[in-house]
């Protein structure tokens, strides 16, 4: 006698129903991350195509968007300024490119072009201090140059130190006048970030409106003394309101309104 | 007339010549004279003085208020003239040594003069002066002056002029020499006396002096109402000096402001007085034994001068614009003279020459069919040359073809206004463009609606390392732990080597000491034994191992001193290497002496200096200190 004939299950023929939803959900995620945004290398060159294609507001609106991302770096600083600049805003683009070098001393074009949109200055600045060069010095050299000499003296003096307690007597002489330089090295890449600390506290910033009126105080109802046009860089010394109290390259002082602004 | 005080001078003042030789120990003198000895009633004198006593009401009288006085007065006050109105003032101060056989007398001379106008005509009085001295007050005779009516100036008593010095009003010019005071001027000179509306006129102040200027300072210049007004030179440090002859007579003229004034409406324009209220002027050398100069400051103020200002002529050619006056030159250029669609034209438009160069309105380029004209931007250049005002105005328009074809720029015609010659009209050629088919070259920066002004800018960069914005980097977390871990890292080192080697020190320590002692019960068996000479060279085995162990090296052959020394640098008391050189002088006599071998009593000296050497703390010299 035989039972009931069981027939055999079709493999796993319940399972595709419960993988239903598992694909879709994969599915969902694999289109999600297709879609998402783009890396900000391929944003940088599609700004960069509007810009060769002569759209220097999409161009610039992109560069923009990168740096509220919190993206940065000397070239897309310099790209931004260069758009800028063909748009009419020079002095948008002066800050751009003052951004640029303090983010990269060295970068040649971002100074050739900042040089370019001064040069196109109403305001002549007469009487201006010529900065000391130890301020030049110091901000000719990059963040990173300066941080990487100072770890490297650190680390030397400290090394030579220790070789010196450490080692066989022999080497006693050698290892202290390398400590003697490096403590000189040290003190120098000191001073040097230092010099960069306090530059970073400096706030200067560029005349971005066409004329600025610039006045004895901070209340508008105050007659202008004297005014100030698009692209010359001041810097700031107080905020209060709308109204920012500003000095010129000569000591010339006075209040400009902060939408007359752009800080660097 | 005179108004003396209640008190006479005691001393004559000695003649110029002396006054120069005593100058130099003037101030240190006087100064030790005024504070040793108080000022004396019978030393102070105070005298009011006028130049004269009966002048016309349009005319300035001088008061002279003299104190003299060993003691600087606490206040020295010119009257209060109600009836005279005050023109200027002017202090100045004078020293005096008189050599005479009742020794060296100090003197000192406070001045304040003063210019005045009266108010009235009639019989006015100038009031007291008055001064404090040490506490005592001086006070001087009121003194009478009889004023007539403007222009009767009583016979022989009218001033010559004054130079136009101090505020002399319409009489600066009038420049007769009377007393040198009256010969520092303060002038100020227009190039002309008539100009048209717009047309640039120079105005210059000189201080004219008869003494060397040192220093001037307190400029309150005019406020040229009615001028557009541009400054042409103003010596912020050092005036400079010409030689100007006046009424034939060389007399030094600083340049205190030189202005270009273009008039903003016709009629009588006046520019007011410039004023200069400290003018410091060196009367004198210092002689060979003295360092001060003997100087005097003054105040002066010019006289206001008056331009006609003439309305432009009627007759203006229609397009004229306000404003363009002048001895002008139109330049008119564009380039390049053939660009492709979408490149840029530049229309450049330079107006320059005499004139106020930001008053002026070039002509413009309006908009041409088939193109995108730019807002044009204005730039302005000013020279300054020859005591005159020369400027350029320029304006640049880029417009963009937006077709092919020709561009016309047609004739222009530009009217303005040449204050030696009338209305004149300058004509521009006539300008063509070729505009040819063609896009803009895109990748080599220029596109349509480029601002021609870009020309020269760098391309864009195509690779950028973008990285996300951070702090700067020596406010990383990173870079603190940079900062403390080497030096960190040292002391550690430094501790754990320290502490290393102490117990090392301490090992070794125990494990000599342990043979020294087990060398000692073997002398000691030894002596037990009768052996003395065996139990004595055990005893110095046991010290010279201890000694050779602490020292690193063979103790044997060492002198004392050397072992003694050796000992303590590796850290011995002076006690314990003192007990142990008690041991081994012992060892020595019972070895090598002639009387009897006391081996008891080295046994228990080594053992001593064991104990002590024990205690010793062992650190050598200069490790972990």
């Amino acid at each position: 006698m035989t039972g009931p004939t069981q027939r055999p299950r079709p493999l796993s023929a319940g399972r595709p129903r419960a993988l239903v939803p598992i694909l879709a959900v994969l599915a969902l995620l694999s289109a999600t991350a297709r879609a998402g945004p783009e890396p900000p290398a391929a944003r940088f060159e599609a700004a960069n195509r509007a810009y060769l294609a002569g759209d220097f507001e999409g161009a610039a609106r992109r560069y923009e968007e990168l740096l509220r991302e919190g993206w940065e770096s000397a070239p897309l600083h310099v790209n931004l300024g260069n758009a800028l600049f063909r748009m009419g805003k020079r002095g948008l683009a002066t800050a751009s490119y003052s951004r640029a070098l303090r983010l990269d001393p060295g970068d040649a074009d971002a100074r050739a072009n900042l040089e370019l949109a001064r040069a196109q200055n109403v305001d002549q600045v007469v009487g201006a201090e010529a900065r000391p060069l130890l301020l030049r010095a110091v901000e000719s050299v990059r963040d990173r140059s300066a941080i990487a000499a100072f770890a490297i003296a650190w680390l030397c003096l400290w090394g030579a130190l220790a070789g010196r307690r450490f080692a066989q007597s022999a080497s006693h002489g050698v290892l202290g006048v390398v400590a003697f330089a490096a403590a000189i090295c040290v003190v120098a890449a000191g001073a040097l970030l230092a010099g960069k600390a306090a530059g970073r506290g400096t706030t200067t910033a560029v005349i971005v409106a066409v004329a600025a009126p610039v006045r004895e105080g901070p209340e508008p109802a105050l007659k202008p003394t004297f005014e100030l046009h698009e692209g010359t860089e001041v810097r700031v010394l107080e905020m209060r309101g709308g109204s920012v109290h500003v000095r010129l390259g000569n000591g010339l002082e006075g209040w400009l309104a902060a939408g007359d602004l752009e800080p660097v | 007339m005179t108004g003396d005080g209640d008190r006479t001078p005691s001393a004559q003042r000695r003649a110029p010549s002396a006054r120069q030789a005593a100058r130099a120990i003037t101030a240190v003198a006087g100064a030790l004279f005024a504070t040793l000895a108080p000022a004396s009633p019978a030393d102070v004198s105070l005298k009011a003085k006028v130049d004269r006593t009966e002048i016309a009401q349009d005319e300035v009288l001088t008061l002279e208020v003299r104190l003299e006085s060993p003691e600087a007065p606490t206040r020295l006050d010119l009257p209060a003239t109600p009836e005279f109105e005050l023109e200027s003032q002017q202090r100045s101060q004078e020293h005096d040594v008189t050599l005479g056989g009742g020794g060296a007398l100090f003197r000192q001379a406070y001045v304040v003069t003063a210019q005045l106008r009266p108010t009235r005509v009639g019989a006015l009085t100038i009031p007291s002066a008055r001064a404090v001295v040490a506490g005592r007050e001086y006070v001087t005779q009121p003194i009478a002056v009889r004023v007539v009516a403007a222009g009767t100036a009583p016979g022989g008593s009218s001033p010559p002029g004054a130079g136009g010095g101090p505020a002399a009003g319409g009489q600066a010019l009038n420049r007769a020499y009377r007393g040198w005071e009256k010969d520092l001027v303060l002038d100020a000179e227009l190039d002309r006396k008539e100009a048209y509306l717009g047309e640039q006129v120079t105005a210059s102040f000189w201080l004219l002096s008869p003494l060397e200027l040192l220093q001037c300072e307190g400029v309150t210049t005019p406020h040229y109402d009615g001028f557009w007004q541009e400054d042409l030179e103003t010596p912020r440090t050092r005036l400079p000096l010409e030689i100007h002859t006046v009424n034939g007579i060389p007399t030094r003229a600083y340049l205190v402001q030189r202005v270009a004034l273009f008039p903003t409406r016709a009629g009588e324009l006046t520019v007011d007085s410039m004023e200069l209220s400290r003018i410091t002027l060196r009367m004198g050398r210092p002689s060979l034994l003295g360092a001060f100069d003997d100087v005097v400051t003054l105040s002066r103020r010019s006289a206001p001068v008056t331009l006609h200002v003439r309305p432009l002529p009627p007759g203006a050619p229609p397009g004229y614009e306000t404003g363009n006056v002048g001895d002008l030159r139109l330049d008119v250029s564009v380039t390049p003279a053939q660009v492709s669609v979408g490149e840029p034209i530049t229309v450049k438009v330079s107006v320059s020459g005499d004139g106020n160069v930001r008053a002026l309105a070039p002509p413009r380029v309006s908009r041409l069919p088939g193109t995108r004209t730019f807002p044009p931007v204005t730039r302005d250049a000013n020279e300054k040359r020859n005591g005159r005002l020369f400027g350029t105005r320029t304006i640049e328009t880029v417009v963009v073809p937006e077709q092919s074809g020709e561009i016309v720029l047609p004739p222009s015609g530009w009217p303005y206004f040449h204050p030696g010659v009338g209305y004149q009209v300058a004509r521009t050629p006539e300008f063509h463009v070729n505009v040819v088919p063609g896009g803009p070259t895109a990748g080599s920066g220029t596109a349509p609606g480029t601002n021609v002004l870009t020309a020269g800018l760098r391309p864009i960069r195509t690779e950028a390392a973008l990285s996300r914005r951070g702090p700067p980097a020596w406010q990383e977390p990173w870079f603190s732990v940079l900062l403390v871990l080497p030096p960190l890292a040292f002391f550690t080192a430094s501790a754990v080597e320290r502490l290393r080697s102490r117990a090392l020190s301490a090992r070794a320590l125990r494990g000599g000491a342990r043979t020294a002692r087990r060398r000692l019960r073997l002398a000691r068996r030894r002596l037990a034994r009768g052996d003395a000479a065996a139990a004595v060279a055990e005893v110095e085995k046991a010290l010279s191992g201890f000694a050779a162990d602490r020292l690193g090296q063979v103790a044997t052959g060492l002198t004392r001193d050397s072992l003694a020394e050796g000992l303590v640098r590796a850290g011995a008391h002076p006690p314990a290497v003192r007990a142990l050189f008690e041991a081994l002088e012992l060892v020595d006599a019972a070895r090598y002496g002639a009387g009897d071998l006391h081996g008891e009593e080295v046994l228990t000296a080594a053992e001593r200096a064991l104990e002590a050497l024990e205690e010793a703390d062992w650190q050598a010299e200069g490790v972990g200190r």
